[in-house]
């Protein structure tokens, strides 16, 4: 099953651009710094507005919200 | 009106009678073992009493062989299983499914026998431990829907890192379903397959609250799991089999959650460093192309004054070379040169006595009529 790593994928990615930036010619930093900023506004906003997800997996592996008050 | 029956008639409906009876198949026992035997058949038989009363038990060879500490006259054990009777000769027995020893010093025995026996295998071999993925984005979280454990874990991944979400697998975590369910638990997670790791946890207690965590059939459920497994059972002091074979152990279930679970604040900060540096970067990049274009235009403008100079410096030696060679040169040594009035020259042997020409020196020139000529 194809995971969803972009988190992970555009964090290293980031740290990549940085240390590739100095040595680039200058168009190719100026494509760079856009990439990086992007990516850093993007993961900073899935951050800030991430809210927690617990579910509980029921017998016929279906997901269902988990509250601490049910039980 | 009595009808006349065999014995095995009688046993028989005994039997039935018993084996049909709800509570009489599962029975949870504490008590002191008596003769113990451990026949050549394989099958383990004792008596179990208390002050007053005492009932036989028999285990048989599948599940005797897979006990791995020691049953002694005089030892208490917690056992759980059904009651039988045997037809041949009338006896009922209970027939156990489950021992656990009580007392701290039987467990405690039964722990180490059970670490050798286990550890001798393999089980707890560094080789065979999986890496926990680094920024796992699904957690299964195996342990009791109610408690400290699963409080602890909800409230501190809340306030690191609100992005991974925690899956629930609901078990009992101590008494005699708990190994099975553990098991059961670990065996749906792995095929469910979603998951980046599992946290199997529970609250403190003592060694006979956490036994299940030492059950061999846990520790093998646990080191059969194909997901990493996180082993968060107890306080710091607590060391269980399940955190030997586990691929990590948390001291305590919320450290689990700092172990595994990165803390997006520390995240959030590094990437407003990461977008510091980045403008950093590429405003130095921009200077350092600034001035290399500055340096080439300077170096441009240099060479090409140079170039007009030596061309300049050329031209000077050229006008300098043709003045030395031209007839003005001549004529501001003295001399003068003879033409008509017209300007055009004229050689010796066509000018005549009395015709008139011009003399020209360099400042001026004058008319002159001929009067004499002579070779």
């Amino acid at each position: 099953m194809p995971r969803k790593k972009n988190f992970e994928d555009s964090l290293v990615r980031i740290d990549q651009i940085i240390e590739q930036i100095e040595g680039a010619d200058f168009n190719e930093s100026l494509n760079l710094y856009e990439e990086g900023l992007k990516l850093i506004n993007d993961c900073s906003n899935k951050i800030d507005s991430a809210q927690q997800k617990v579910m509980r997996l029921e017998n016929d592996f279906s997901l269902k919200n988990f509250d601490e008050g049910d039980e | 009106m009595n009808n006349v029956l065999s014995v095995s008639q009688v046993n028989k409906y005994i039997k039935n009678l018993i084996e049909d009876d709800l509570i009489l198949s599962d029975i949870l026992l504490e008590a002191e073992v008596s003769n113990f035997k451990y026949h050549s058949n394989g099958n383990m038989y004792f008596t179990l009493k208390d002050n007053t009363a005492a009932i036989n038990c028999v285990v048989f060879r599948q599940f005797a062989s897979t006990i791995s500490f020691d049953i002694y006259d005089g030892m208490n054990i917690l056992v759980y299983g059904r009651i039988t009777l045997y037809e041949k000769s009338g006896q009922y027995q209970l027939c156990l499914e489950y021992i656990q020893p009580l007392g701290k010093g039987d467990l405690f025995n039964a722990f180490e026998k059970l670490k050798n026996k286990l550890a001798n295998e393999g089980l707890f071999d560094a080789e065979h431990k999986k890496n926990i993925p680094k920024f796992p984005q699904k957690i299964a979280v195996i342990t009791s829907d109610t408690g400290a454990a699963i409080h602890d874990i909800i409230k501190i991944s809340a306030k690191r890192n609100k992005l991974v979400q925690l899956i629930l697998i609901p078990t009992f975590v101590q008494g005699k379903d708990a190994p099975k369910d553990i098991v059961s638990a670990i065996e749906k997670a792995n095929k469910y397959k979603d998951f980046d790791v599992i946290i199997l946890g529970r609250g403190g207690g003592s060694i006979e609250d956490l036994w299940a965590f030492n059950e061999e059939i846990v520790v093998r459920g646990i080191y059969n799991s194909k997901i990493p497994i996180v082993s968060a059972v107890g306080h710091e002091t607590d060391y269980t089999l399940s955190d030997f074979v586990s691929d990590l152990r948390a001291p305590t279930p919320s450290a689990a959650v700092e172990m595994i679970v990165p803390d997006l604040n520390i995240v959030r900060d590094d990437l407003h460093n990461a977008k510091i540096m980045l403008k950093q970067k590429i405003f130095d990049s921009i200077d350092y192309y600034k001035e290399i274009i500055k340096c080439n235009y300077k170096n441009l403008i240099d060479k090409m004054k140079i170039n007009l100079e030596n061309k300049k410096l050329c031209l000077q030696n050229k006008i300098n070379l043709l003045d030395k060679i031209s007839p003005t040169a001549v004529l501001k040594r003295g001399y003068s040169f003879v033409c008509d009035e017209y300007k055009n020259s004229l050689p010796f042997e066509k000018i005549n006595v009395g015709q008139n020409v011009q003399i020209n020196f360099y400042n001026g020139s004058l008319v002159a009529k001929i009067i004499s000529k002579s070779e």
